[in-house]
């Protein structure tokens, strides 16, 4: 209990290890240098059933989504600049072919991303730019209950095309025609955001509409301008406040409601 | 500048930069807790929103609490994680649970690649597990073998006991590996006569007991995971600890022999 004192920033109000106390916990696992832990922390693990119980967690979710936590050298646990965190296992009595393993899976995916936006290309490429189509392709493919139309691929696919082609400035004729579409006959009052808005990455923006007749839900969707859907959200009132978690670029953004577009625009973030 | 100082300087100075930079972070965390099933309405868009709404709202505090002593990336990581636990707490008060199907039990029993694979990742989850109890980790994995009659030797003593009594350690595994399987209580009285030993005071069975069944339900529990991942009970606690063992013997076996060639390839007369 006294080491405790010692290292305040590690542990919470109730003794427990706090959350950078559980994840120096789990770098250290990776990094196999548990036995760099100050004492106090690894002492109050062994007897601690909760924090037992978070270090595992996040220990489970780090090394599930290891490509998301690349090698970096550790601030405290590092003495010199190592690929530890790649290898953390390698005297373990489980390292064997896995790295083979996971290389090949990586080739695999690089490969199908290849050929996913090649298709995606020549599908671009050979569509008519029509209204009616335009409407067919954006509308017709929404689906309640659906994830996000555009994104037919895996998840790991999706996060692959966003990063492998950021937003441009350039203007894609198929998204500008939906945003210049005349919609007509629709009970929907757009009272924000502007028809063409500009924000910073990480600020809010609000929708807000009037509709007699629309109760129910509606869909609001933010694609980029490859037409990628980055986000596709549920209104289930009259008022959404959106935070941009979008990269710099050009994006559209559409409003439906069960197959009827009712309203676009467009955000430029900045 | 190294990737996390990089990071650390985004979150003292562009904290709006570094939360786009996490966007995958969030996105991978939100559908691990979206698997669980408690977030029936919700889409993953509208989760993330939540968690991007509660760090930008928090991100004061975070800069004040960290100190740097672990990566930003982990300790982000467990603040977002922190977060989803939070909205799956509100979410259990509020509204019917709707847990995750079962798992159907596969017809085939057939190791293919996969299996493998997860098999393996298994592994090494239970193996950091129970790295977590610290110096009772040698105690808790003899007791474990005793109990579901795991192969045991003198060696596996050695981790959990100080100076464990040559004779007593012999004994006791000629009477845990007995054709006639032991009554579970005759094995803890078993394994305290060893521990005793080492301590020189006297542990009643009975606590022996309580504890390692104790630490066999959170070892379950750890490894079902939080949100739950698995469906582990005693039954496949055992077959999981059987392939650790397996595996770990293995590995001690081909350590040996890397050594004794060393050995012998020093000039070393091994007496094997």
């Amino acid at each position: 209990m006294s080491e405790k004192i010692n290292y305040p920033e590690l542990f919470g109000e109730e003794g427990h290890l706090n959350e950078e106390g559980t994840a120096l916990f789990v770098d250290a696992l990776f990094l196999g240098k548990t036995s760099r832990l100050p004492g106090a922390i690894r002492d109050h693990v062994s007897s601690c059933e909760r924090c037992r119980k978070e270090v595992t967690g996040l220990f489970d979710l780090v090394s599930e989504n290891r490509a998301l936590y690349p090698p970096v050298m550790h601030p405290v646990l590092d003495d010199v600049q190592e690929d530890l965190r790649e290898g953390s296992f390698k005297n373990t009595p489980f390292d064997s072919r896995s790295k083979r393993f996971f290389s090949s899976w990586r080739i695999a995916a690089s490969l199908l991303i290849v050929l996913c936006a090649g298709a995606a290309a020549i599908y671009y490429l050979t569509v008519d730019d029509k209204d009616a189509q335009i409407r067919q392709e954006i509308v017709g493919k929404i689906k309640p209950g659906e994830d996000l139309f555009f994104r037919a691929q895996e998840e790991t696919l999706h996060y692959a095309v966003n990063q492998a082609v950021p937003p441009t400035s350039a203007l894609n004729p198929k998204l500008e025609a939906m945003f210049n579409l005349q919609l007509r006959g629709v009970d929907f009052v757009l009272k924000s955001p502007q028809k063409v808005t500009t924000v910073r990455v990480m600020e809010r923006i609000s929708w807000e509409w009037q509709s007699k007749s629309l109760n129910h839900r509606l869909t609001l969707m933010i694609m980029d301008d490859s037409g990628i859907n980055r986000n596709q959200i549920s209104l289930t009132q009259k008022k959404y406040q959106f935070i941009v978690n979008l990269p710099p670029g050009l994006y559209y953004w559409v409003i439906v409601n069960e197959g009827e577009l009712l309203s676009t625009g467009k955000i430029r973030v900045i | 500048m190294d990737p996390n100082s990089l990071e650390i300087e985004l979150l003292m100075h562009n904290p709006a930069a570094l939360l786009l930079n996490y966007q995958q972070v969030i996105g991978v965390i939100v559908q691990v807790y979206l698997r669980s099933g408690f977030f029936k309405d919700e889409s993953k868009d509208e989760v993330v929103q939540y968690v991007n709404d509660q760090l930008l709202s928090r991100i004061d505090i975070i800069r004040e609490q960290y100190n740097g002593r672990a990566l930003l990336r982990t300790y982000l990581s467990a603040v977002i994680r922190n977060i989803c636990a939070e909205l799956l707490r509100e979410r259990q008060r509020n509204s019917f649970i709707e847990y995750f199907e079962e798992p159907v039990e596969s017809a085939s029993y057939e190791t293919d690649q996969l299996s493998r694979i997860v098999i393996k990742q298994e592994l090494i989850r239970l193996e950091t597990i129970l790295m977590l109890f610290g110096p009772l980790q040698g105690r808790l994995e003899v007791c474990l073998r005793a109990l579901y009659r795991l192969p045991l030797a003198k060696s596996d003593f050695l981790c959990c006991c100080k100076n464990p009594d040559d004779k007593a350690v012999n004994e006791a595994i000629k009477y845990l590996i007995q054709p006639v399987p032991l009554m579970e209580k005759e094995v803890f009285v078993c394994l305290n006569q060893v521990f005793n030993y080492e301590k020189g005071k006297t542990i009643q069975p009975d606590a022996l007991r309580k504890w390692v069944k104790a630490r066999t339900r959170e070892l379950i529990v750890l490894l079902n995971g939080d949100p739950k991942r698995s469906n582990y009970n005693e039954e496949t606690l055992q077959i999981l600890l059987e392939k650790y063992c397996i595996e770990r013997a293995g590995h001690q076996h081909s350590d040996n022999n890397k050594i004794r060639n060393d050995k012998t390839s020093a000039g070393y007369n091994s007496p094997l």
